[in-house]
């Protein structure tokens, strides 16, 4: 994701997210949640096109689950709508109550998924490797040595099946056993690899003084703009819940907070959660037109 | 004054009984291209890593190193992080990152660069080693030869004034080995970077050398220009005479009195100038004539129509293969990487399962033989990775462990295990642990393990790969041994001079098929880029001479008439 919202600096990207993942949690009240559970589908399907379509319809039916399974365990409410079960009341309360808690696993889930689109490995390490260098460096190893030892235990278990050593219709014992042998194979192989890595860091001079750290992300003008709004947004919607804009109670009575403050609590909430759907379909459209004058 | 200067280095490792080093003493001019070769075991590498504080091996030392008229222990580390590069053999284990763009920058991170540096750095070393295009992949996507083309870069990104390159492309196949040679000498040529490279592939590296070191047992053996080392070598008969590039090895086996060629070019010269005056009565040797395929049902291996994909969605990797390989031969498949050829082996050991098509081992279908039926005494393969199949601390250890669940006595086990341990030649080696034999040791060790299977059908993936021309003659050996005794062997290789000398038939793989098949003089001759460097220098003269010998059989018969 080298376009759109994944373009811009890792730092807007990751305070975005934080801040979508962090008030989706909290927030219950039905016009919140409403404004993230469309704006998280909405920036999903854009960031993943077709191939998201699978995992929204799956959610849907997840949180549809949730919501008509939470009056079944929760008998509470004033309003019932039938009994069931002898004499078990099913109560509308408790439905709602189930759909805003079903709304609020979709969004963060689909917040959290569109994070692993955007924030790739290199961004994290880029972020937080200027706190702390040396788990910048071990890190990226790590993201390095694991497909390269998967990699590894394929190729020994291909070596082992070609000499009729592999135990895969043996018994539990013969496969333990095998799977020793693939573990011991992987150890020795990786410990005289390791020891080649080690001269080749030694050898480019690692460990010979202070170490900097390279980077490929600029922080340009329009990541200061975004990154502005973005903090705008979030203090106005800070203060908008200090106010109680956003309170919301479901048990046993139903109170939703209303007036000044939940609307433009919901308006500024609107506007950080948009940020990257805006900015998906501003250049879908930028391109467009771009495509059209040629 | 020299770049690199060493004065009587002794070298013994910590418990060693011999010297690694004896006595060596070279100078190494700026700018200079120096090729260290000798056969595994001779010090090219402790002599090299002499030349890095670093990478120094611990051990008792005597003489000195003298770096730019500097004692080389007191320049800081920092400048020779800077200032001498080395690349090792291995292409995957040298990468530290992640990222390629990560890579790159690493050796600069290192010194404490600052970004603006490094960005530039970064940039002009992407554009001049053609990085660009996978500048932001992960280093996992890449192939062998792209690693070891990383590894260079990012080396050269801290603009050292001499590179060390300990056999940097015995990983690697032979175009992406060209290609990678190609960068070195661009790099001596254009940058003036002193260049210090040890190669067994001496083919590629001789023509560009401008001097050439000879090791053997530690001790400096031979210094000169790569065309007088070839006269040496001849005239002492040395094991390293294996190892010359074609057209010297032809150039010495006719015995000709003109001046010796290097290249492929110089080779055509010569030889039409040796035979100017001679009349050609014989242009070709006489030809076994075609091979025939045998029915599936007498093959020893028959693919029929084999189709096959990794995944349900991935693109077909065998399309419509077929293939018969007679039995008690040496069938050679050739071609270019990923191409399927591999996977072809897999479908013939039962690791990939075709989705149509037909596999026939000895004339049944490979779904009717059990797991064990087929892997003893049937059908073994040899991985192109040897290192994958030890277990054991030693060799024997991990030989007896192959007969671990097998019945039998003692006694007949240990006949069975000596009997194939010398066979592959690895008598001497049973008491050593394997990783620390040489590559061609190491493959003897893991055929070894291998024969006892005690397959009919061996294969083989890639076994020549980062073995040299002297243990390729050994490999050779063994092969030649067990087909006397019934075996049959079917390879997959790149080494088209392997598979010229030794194999009874070649097929081409292109595509996911086999798109022809035929005996090596024929197969070889009709190409014209596939095809070996001997076939390549006289085909304006033979017809079918396809190896050293054959040119050299064809030149004596002609000027004896």
């Amino acid at each position: 994701m080298e376009q759109g919202f994944g373009g811009y600096h890792p730092a807007v990207n990751f305070i975005f997210f934080a801040g979508a993942i962090l008030f989706g949690m909290f927030f219950v009240h039905p016009a919140f949640l409403l404004l993230s559970v469309g704006l998280s589908c909405t920036s999903y399907f854009l960031f993943k096109g077709r191939r998201g379509v699978r995992l929204l319809l799956g959610m849907l039916v997840l949180v549809a689950t949730v919501s008509l399974l939470n009056p079944l365990f929760n008998p509470y409410g004033e309003t019932v709508l039938f009994m069931w079960m002898w004499g078990r009341p099913f109560t509308l309360e408790a439905l709602l109550y189930g759909l805003a808690t079903g709304g609020m696993f979709l969004t963060v889930i689909l917040w959290f998924a569109c994070y692993n689109e955007i924030m790739t490995s290199d961004k994290f390490t880029y972020l937080f490797g200027k706190f702390v260098p040396a788990l910048s460096l071990v890190l990226c190893m790590v993201l390095r040595f694991v497909p390269h030892y998967e990699e590894k235990i394929r190729v020994i278990g291909g070596a082992r099946r070609c000499i009729g050593k592999s135990a895969e219709n043996g018994t539990k014992r013969e496969r333990l056993e095998s799977g020793m042998a693939v573990l011991s194979v992987l150890t020795s192989w990786s410990l005289e690899g390791a020891a080649v890595t080690a001269d080749s860091m030694k050898s480019r001079g690692y460990g010979s003084g202070p170490r900097t750290n390279f980077s490929i992300y600029r922080l340009s003008r329009r990541d200061g703009v975004v990154l502005t709004l973005l903090a705008v947004c979030a203090a106005g919607l800070a203060a908008c819940m200090l106010r109680g804009g956003t309170e919301a109670v479901f048990l046993p009575g139903i109170f939703w907070a209303q007036g000044p403050a939940t609307a433009l609590g919901s308006v500024f909430y609107g506007i950080f959660l948009a940020v990257p759907a805006a900015i998906q379909i501003g250049e879908g459209i930028t391109w467009r037109i771009l495509r059209s004058r040629i | 004054m020299a770049h690199f200067a060493v004065e009587d280095l002794t070298f013994t490792y910590p418990e060693a009984k011999k010297e690694a080093l004896s006595g060596v003493s070279i100078s190494i001019e700026k700018g200079e291209y120096v090729t260290l070769c000798g056969k595994s075991g001779s010090g090219k590498t402790t002599l090299m890593r002499h030349l890095k504080t670093v990478l120094t091996p611990h051990g008792k030392r005597t003489g000195r190193i003298l770096f730019d008229g500097q004692l080389l222990d007191t320049v800081s580390l920092r400048e020779q992080s800077a200032r001498i590069g080395y690349v090792m053999q291995d292409p995957d284990s040298q990468i530290v990152t992640d990222k390629v763009w990560h890579e790159l920058a690493f050796g600069l991170e290192s010194l404490g660069c600052d970004q603006k540096t490094m960005r530039l750095r970064v940039a002009e070393m992407a554009n001049y080693f053609g990085i660009g295009t996978w500048f932001h992949r992960n280093v996992a996507e890449l192939s062998g030869g792209q690693k070891q083309l990383l590894n260079l870069a990012s080396i050269m990104a801290m603009q050292p004034d001499a590179l060390i390159l300990d056999e940097p492309t015995s990983q690697l196949d032979p175009i992406a080995a060209a290609d990678f040679l190609n960068t070195v000498r661009k790099i001596n040529l254009e940058l003036g970077t002193t260049v210090i490279l040890s190669e067994h592939r001496l083919e590629e590296v001789f023509p560009s050398a401008d001097r050439v070191i000879v090791m053997e047992n530690g001790k400096v053996l031979a210094e000169d220009t790569p065309r007088r080392i070839g006269q040496r070598l001849h005239a002492e008969q040395s094991d390293m005479a294996a190892a010359l590039p074609s057209p010297m090895r032809i150039f010495y086996g006719v015995g000709s009195s003109l001046d010796c060629p290097l290249t492929v070019r110089e080779g055509r010269r010569w030889l039409s100038e040796e035979l100017k005056d001679t009349k050609i009565r014989q242009d070709s040797l006489p030809d076994p004539g075609e091979t025939e395929e045998p029915e599936a049902k007498d093959a020893a291996v028959a693919l029929k129509e084999v189709w096959f994909r990794y995944e349900k969605d991935a693109p077909d990797v065998l399309r419509g293969t077929s293939l018969s390989v007679p039995k008690g031969t040496l069938f050679a498949v050739v071609g270019g990487n990923g191409t399927g050829k591999s996977t072809m082996l897999k479908t013939v050991c039962g690791i990939c399962r075709p989705y149509r098509g037909k596999v026939m081992i000895d004339g049944k279908r490979i779904e009717k033989y059990k797991a064990e039926e087929l892997f003893r005494g049937n059908l073994a393969m040899l991985p192109q990775d040897p290192q994958s199949l030890f277990v054991k601390k030693t060799v024997e250890e991990d030989l007896v462990e192959m007969l671990a669940d097998v019945p039998g006595s003692i006694g007949e086990k240990e006949e069975l295990i000596n009997g194939v341990a010398r066979d592959c030649e690895v008598m001497g080696l049973l008491s050593s642990h394997p990783y620390d034999l040489s590559g061609g040791e190491q493959q003897r060790a893991a055929l070894a393990k291998v024969l006892l299977c005690r397959p009919r059908i061996l294969l083989l993936d890639e076994p020549t790969k980062g073995i040299d021309n002297f243990y390729k003659q050994k490999l050779a050996e063994i092969l030649d041994r067990l087909k006397a005794k019934g075996a049959t062997v079917l390879m997959v290789s790149h080494d088209v001079e392997f598979c010229a000398q030794y194999a009874d038939s070649v097929s081409m793989f292109f595509d996911g098929g086999v798109v022809t098949t035929n005996t090596p003089a024929r197969f070889f001759s009709q190409n014209s880029f596939y095809t070996t460097a001997a076939n390549r220098m006289s085909r304006h003269m033979f017809k079918n001479a396809v190896t050293n010998g054959d040119v050299i059989e064809l030149c004596r018969i002609n000027k004896q008439n």
